[in-house]
């Protein structure tokens, strides 16, 4: 599995010495290319299966490196409009940033120490902030990324406490060995469970914890939108995950309360969505509303719950890269992120609001797709530790289809404004890239077992 | 046999779904044409095969843990005489809607929507699992959204669509409690085991009757359905009154077992269809919008059906849904015609005289009418009378039993006066209109669906027979009950209406009455409902929290009080150095005391 | 200064060092610090400057202080066998005396106030040499006097040092205040390594002074002494720029640059003590001081000036590129390191 890494030094190398003119091509290509070794990771027999090294995949690795694989280059097909008028060299450490933050993800996915896979998480916090505060558009972004940085970082150093508290209790933090036995010991164990979960609370985000989220994923570009909401937020489930595993049984210690937020939270987010003015916005706090299921299906510690939790995670970072590429699109041609004034793209874009109605169906969850299949699992998994958890998830639950649905009849409906009548079409690099997110999740339809 | 008849059926439905991407429309109807003939050769081959249920069609779709979940179809009378109710149906309405959509430049992708509905709604009705089921329902609710709006620069369609998804989405609520208990206690998702669990559990039925309230827009999750009437004609004719919104009742019949085995559960249920009936009989005394007259007294006839469902004969509620697809298709088709004739007329104290300008289509609405009143031995009576026969001989609340009469007597009312203020009175309407019924489009299905809801009770009264034995002897008022409440109903309302509209000098229409208004019922939901998700979104959630308390306290909160700090840290460095030696000895001295000391 | 005598003062920090790592009795290490002291102060003051030699006055006084401090203590542990209740935790009372005066040598809460004012006063390059040279003489006597058992002072100083330095550079805008608050924030995590254990201690000594050489050594170039002075770089000397920026990141103690390596390794260390409390608040310092660094790689990185345009970067300015390409490795080390954590035993 070394070779991924490996792959990613190689196209930072090939970006940083090919000529101008094909700079683009070939990070998009490469990073395409990057795929074929990720997808012969799909050995998910068993738990922990595949370890080389420092290096392990297992059911849950797996579906998140590929995601993070397949992402990179939609963030290059993406950015390469208003990237255009850079200069080359500022073209370069642009994806070259983008490729470091791959690479530290695919080495924190499929890391098989904990420490190892702090480091990686760590470290896919400079590259974002750059990506957030150097590259965004408006003035805002510096408070969006100190935000960011802050609000990670205040989980993240508990998190090397407890780590390290736990190499000294069990003298190994390597995933195969630690499982279920994480320190029990008299004094504190509550803290030490929250040390070890909060950085990844902050990450999902659950609901207290949410501030940075609506912030970092508006001030960002479009690559740098699609990787927070594409794959940074599962970055946060997958290490809940991977901790819950490893306390085991005592990871339902104080649950209760994070089981609270999340569902408060799932509700709350969905009023807030329908006030939202900003699309871009919208996205960012249904992004919220999404990822308190997932937390509520893994705290409950259940097989169906982690299964829920895994699918939605996959599902959303399709769904919500995608919306934030169609905003996108809006938004290069417009230079506004106003809902109220954006009306009638459908009129405009027709191939396009085709695009927004089957990302918005996604976004609320329509059967078949996989969003509603995670949901389901994940609802089953809350409903068993809760009877009331419903009424909460149900009210999410119209709450998520009324703003998704209110957001496509605001953008693609009503009369267009004067002065947009005259924006250029939408090139086949933009439906490229709406392909490009709609055809996994499509596909993953009728062939969920590829995740199981 | 059953087995080739269900394999039969479902190929028809993939051979609609592949005509779904033709280029022309005309083909996609043929289809679906030759599609509802096969499969009503299925439905003789299955009444005289004699055999009654069969589930097919298993395919595992995912492994999860230790279940397994699958995609499966279940065919039974039910979904056989549906399939061939909704095709021919949809066949006259596609057909219609080339009259009625021909001057729509997006006419093409119009009936590709109707055709994708369909499928979805056959879905529904074939599903033999809860999965199946919430693609179909969930299917018909979002076409339903894409159709009601079809005319999407309307600011008003496209409320009304959302609040159309709204409702709906209420429901679904029940829904998912369904899935979720049934997941839970049976670990599968499938109806049969939900049947051999043979017991009663109340979060289910609460769950089965949240999701068909909201689908069959019952009291309390109503007023989505008269909005719906912003979609043009031949959707409200298909969705909103054959097809989607029984989607609900459908629910209710499959799982009428379960609700008939308590007795409270089936009171319930009877109380809410009773309520329902009444309230959109009365509601539909007062409109003046042809369209929306005609969508109440959908929601009458969706109540009946629930009523039904809640007095023990579900059977005669599935066959009120076969026979009311029939005519109230036809009424809401008669009522395109005109509104098209009218040049998008549709206010009903503007029509008149149209017996002489259009007499196929206004015999159309009056042979609709008479069989929505239930006129004997049309569609309507021999589904509404048994139900009526059937509530009268249960034990049930006789309160509930004389709504239900006075709604079906003001189902003829409205009926009437539809009809005299349409056809019967003298005209209205502004001269040299282009009122033209000439076109196959139009009389075809018209014609068609005419001689379907005349026949059809005959016919499907062969085979869609109660379980339950109906009582042979009976008094005579009881068994003439609904036949003399309409009577009485039609006459005084002839005359009344006559009265009314025929007078010298105005009259005095009083529009802020009960039922004008709906029983405000929209006015204050409307009002209340948004503003309290709204304000929660906006003022406590955005204004009080994420941009008050939660700012404050965590990251300005941290940032003012290390600021602070620093402030005062950096006061000490005073750049004096004997402040510096002074402080520094002063520290010195006190921590060598401290330890000197101890 | 001609460059006849600089050899002579170097030749004389150089023989301190090793007169007091080598002597035996405490007077002659005395000796080697004052000597160290006495040497460094003519380079202190080379430029001449109204304010080095203000900053010089006052960095010569307070070593001399220290010294004098020292001189007592050593006295009085040979002297006196006077033990003070809290022998168990500090020692005897000679060492405690020696103990303060080294913090008031190198720089530690609470007796860190000469630090900023003396590093504001001097050049970059005296005061990297000051933060980073002079800290030796002083680190290696703590080293031989500290143990676990006295050394819960020591802890409590360098955990109330990594919170000061923390909260002192939040209102900053002048470089080497900056520079300064984050040397006495990194003298916390540095004792507290040094009380666990001497090797810790070199270690994470040895990283610091890794890490602050180029950041000093291209402010120097750059010329920036005021916050927006850096802000302004970016256009000027990007390579530069970026060295700084990635420089304070690795101070920071963000991973994966190597300053994170000698954060982890204290905590490390401290854990495996069961010295949680400590570790929890050397944290808390560190997350309030990655603000200021934050904000500084901003100002060199991320944000540009107003009237400032950016054009294309030219890679070769000269001897920088092959310094920048040697220093920005060194500082990425801390990615190789990665690997080795792969031979953490299982």
């Amino acid at each position: 599995m070394y070779h991924l890494i490996l792959g990613y030094v190689g196209l930072v190398l090939s970006v940083c010495i090919c000529y101008q003119k094909n700079v683009w091509r070939i990070a998009q290509l490469g990073s395409l290319l990057m795929i074929v070794p990720v997808l012969n990771l799909l050995n998910l027999n068993m738990f922990i299966s595949g370890i080389s090294g420092a290096l392990t995949s297992d059911f849950m690795s797996v579906a998140l490196v590929i995601l993070s694989v397949w992402l990179l280059p939609l963030m290059l097909i993406a950015s390469q409009q208003h990237m255009a008028k850079d200069t080359g060299l500022y073209q370069r450490i642009f994806i070259i940033c983008q490729v470091i933050l791959m690479s530290a993800l695919v080495l924190a996915f499929l890391a098989s120490h904990l420490l190892l896979f702090y480091i990686a998480f760590e470290s896919t916090l400079l590259p974002t902030l750059m990506l957030i505060t150097r590259w965004g558009a408006q003035k805002e972004r510096y408070q969006a990324g100190t935000y960011f940085m802050f609000y990670t970082m205040v989980g993240s150093l508990p998190l090397l406490i407890c780590l390290v508290g736990q190499y000294k209790m069990m003298g190994s933090l390597s995933l195969d060995l630690i499982l279920g036995g994480m320190y029990k010991g008299e004094y504190f164990t509550n803290l030490w469970w929250l040390g070890c979960i909060l950085a990844f609370l902050v990450k999902l985000p659950l609901y207290g914890g949410h501030l940075w989220l609506p912030k970092a994923h508006v001030e960002a570009p479009i690559a740098g939108s699609m990787v927070l909401a594409g794959v940074l937020l599962k970055l946060g489930g997958y290490g809940l995950m991977r901790i819950s595993y490893a306390w085991g049984a005592s990871a339902l210690l104080s649950g209760e309360v994070v089981f609270a937020l999340a569902l408060w939270g799932m509700v709350v987010m969905g009023a807030i969505c329908l006030r939202q003015t900003d699309l871009k916005s919208l996205i960012a706090y249904s992004s919220v509303g999404h990822m308190a299921l997932v937390v509520g299906g893994i705290m409950t510690g259940t097989t169906w719950g982690y299964n829920g939790a895994m699918i939605l995670m996959i599902a959303h970072g399709l769904v919500s890269s995608c919306l934030f590429s169609l905003a996108n699109y809006w938004y290069e041609r417009s230079h506004s992120r106003n809902l109220l004034g954006s009306r009638g793209m459908i009129i405009l874009f027709p191939l396009m609001g085709a695009g927004w109605f089957i990302a918005s169906l996604m976004n609320l969850a329509l059967p078949p797709t996989i969003n509603l299949f995670g949901e389901l699992v994940a609802m089953v998994a809350v409903y068993n530790w809760s009877m009331f958890s419903v009424i909460f998830m149900g009210v999410g639950a119209v709450l998520t289809a009324a703003y998704s649905l209110y957001m496509f009849g605001m953008s693609q409906w009503g009369e267009v404004l004067e002065n947009y009548k005259n924006l250029h079409v939408m090139t086949s690099r933009e439906y490229l890239l709406l392909m490009m997110h709609l055809v996994p999740a499509a596909y993953l339809i009728f062939n969920l077992g590829l995740m199981f | 046999m059953v087995g080739m008849c269900g394999m039969l059926g479902l190929v028809s439905l993939l051979i609609m779904g592949i005509f779904l991407f033709d280029k022309t429309k005309e083909n996609l109807a043929q289809a679906i044409k030759y599609s509802g003939f096969m499969n009503l050769l299925l439905l003789t081959l299955m009444v005289v095969s004699e055999e009654n249920e069969m589930l097919l069609m298993k395919w595992e779709w995912v492994k999860l843990g230790g279940y397994s979940l699958s995609i499966s179809f279940r065919y039974d009378m039910y979904t056989c005489s549906f399939f061939v109710v909704a095709l021919y149906v949809t066949w006259n309405i596609l057909i219609f809607s080339f009259y009625y959509m021909s001057t729509d430049p997006r006419v093409d992708l119009f009936c590709k929507y109707l055709g994708l509905f369909l499928i979805a709604m056959l879905l529904l009705v074939s599903a033999e699992g809860f999965f199946q089921l919430l693609i179909g329902w969930e299917g018909v609710g979002i076409m339903s959204y894409l159709l009601i709006s079809w005319w999407y620069a309307r600011s008003d369609a496209n409320t009304a669509a959302l609040q159309a998804i709204f409702y709906n989405r209420i429901g679904d609520i029940g829904l998912v409690i369904m899935l979720v208990w049934s997941l839970m206690n049976t670990s599968d998702w499938t109806f049969t085991s939900l049947y051999a669990l043979d017991m009663f559990n109340v979060f289910l039925v609460v769950g089965v009757v949240l999701a068909a309230m909201g689908k069959s827009a019952q009291l309390g999750l109503h007023p989505w359905l008269p909005a719906a009437m912003e979609g043009p004609t031949p959707v409200s004719s298909l969705l909103h009154s054959s097809t989607m919104v029984v989607a609900g009742v459908f629910l209710l019949i499959r799982f009428s077992p379960i609700i008939l085995m308590n007795s409270y559960a089936q009171a319930g249920v009877f109380l809410l269809g009773t309520m329902t009936t009444l309230f959109s009989a009365i509601c539909a005394l007062a409109q003046n919008d042809m369209k929306k007259v005609v969508a109440y007294s959908t929601a009458s006839q969706l109540g009946l059906m629930v009523t039904a469902v809640g007095v023990g004969v579900p059977q005669l509620a599935f066959l009120h849904i076969c026979m009311h697809a029939f005519f109230k298709a036809m009424l809401f088709m008669c009522s395109g015609g005109y509104i098209h004739g009218l040049q998008n007329e549709q206010d009903i104290r503007k029509m008149g005289g149209f017996l002489f300008a259009t007499p196929i289509t206004s015999s159309c609405l009056f042979i609709g009418s008479a069989a929505l009143m239930g006129t004997p031995f049309l569609a309507g009576f021999f589904s509404k009378d048994p139900i009526i026969e059937a509530i009268n001989i249960s034990n049930m609340n006789s309160w509930a039993i004389g709504l239900v009469l006075v709604a079906t007597s003001f189902t003829a009312v409205y009926s009437f006066r539809l009809m005299f203020m349409g056809v019967g009175s003298a005209s209205r309407m502004f001269t040299l209109q282009p009122m033209n019924e000439e076109y196959n489009n139009l009389v075809g299905p018209l014609q068609r669906l005419c001689y379907g809801s005349i026949v059809a009770g005959v016919v499907f009264i062969y085979f869609l027979i109660p379980y339950q034995v109906s009582i042979l002897s009976l008094p005579f008022t009881l068994k003439l009950a609904a036949i003399m409440v309409t009577a009485v109903g039609g006459l005084v309302s002839w005359d009344v209406v006559k009265l009314l509209h025929t007078s010298e000098g105005t009259v005095n229409v009083n529009y802020l009455s009960f039922e004008a208004q709906v029983g405000f019922y929209s006015h204050i939901m409307h009002k209340i409902m948004p503003k309290v998700w709204m304000t929660l979104g906006e003022n406590y959630q955005m204004q009080m929290i994420d941009r008050g308390w939660a700012e404050l306290t965590l990251p300005q909160g941290f940032g003012q009080n290390y600021k602070l700090l620093a402030d005062n840290i950096n006061q000490t460095q005073t750049a004096l150095v004997k402040m510096y030696i002074a402080i520094m000895m002063l520290i010195l001295m006190m921590m060598l005391m401290l330890i000197a000391l101890s | 200064m001609s460059p006849y005598i600089s050899p002579l003062f170097g030749l004389a920090m150089g023989s301190s060092v090793l007169l007091i790592s080598s002597s035996t009795h405490w007077v002659f290490v005395w000796l080697g610090l004052e000597l160290g002291t006495l040497a460094f102060i003519p380079m202190l003051a080379w430029w001449h400057s109204s304010l080095e030699v203000e900053a010089t006055v006052k960095y010569f006084i307070i070593q001399a202080m220290a010294a004098a401090v020292f001189f007592f203590g050593g006295l009085v542990m040979t002297s006196t066998e006077y033990i003070s209740g809290l022998s168990q935790f500090v020692g005897n009372f000679g060492e405690v005396l020696i103990m303060f005066s080294i913090i008031m040598k190198l720089g530690l809460v609470p007796f860190h106030y000469w630090v900023v004012d003396v590093v504001q006063g001097l050049n970059y390059l005296p005061g990297m040499v000051l933060l980073t040279w002079q800290k030796v003489p002083g680190l290696m006597v703590l080293v031989q006097l500290v143990s676990m058992q006295n050394g819960l002072i020591l802890l409590i100083f360098g955990a109330l040092s990594a919170f000061w330095g923390g909260l002192g550079g939040l209102g900053q805008t002048q470089m080497r205040k900056l520079l300064a608050f984050s040397s006495i924030a990194h003298l916390g995590w540095l004792v507290s390594g040094c009380v666990v254990g001497t090797m810790l201690g070199s270690m994470y000594f040895i990283l610091y002074v890794v890490l602050s050489i180029p950041v000093f050594v291209f402010l120097y170039i750059l010329n920036n002494t005021h916050l927006n002075q850096v802000r302004a770089s970016l256009v000027s000397n990007p390579v530069a720029a970026m060295v700084v920026g990635v420089g304070f990141l690795s101070l920071a103690g963000l991973p994966p640059f190597m300053g994170f390596f000698g954060k982890w390794l204290v905590l490390t260390w401290l854990l495996n003590n069961f010295l949680v409390g400590g570790a929890v608040a050397l944290v808390v310092g560190a997350l309030v001081s990655l603000f200021y660094y934050l904000r500084v790689s901003y100002m060199c990185m991320v944000i540009l000036g107003p009237q400032q345009i950016m054009v294309s970067l030219s890679w070769r300015k000269g001897f920088m590129g092959s310094l920048l390409g040697g220093l920005v490795v060194l500082n990425l080390l801390g990615l190789l390191l990665v690997g080795g954590i792969s031979s953490l035993s299982k």
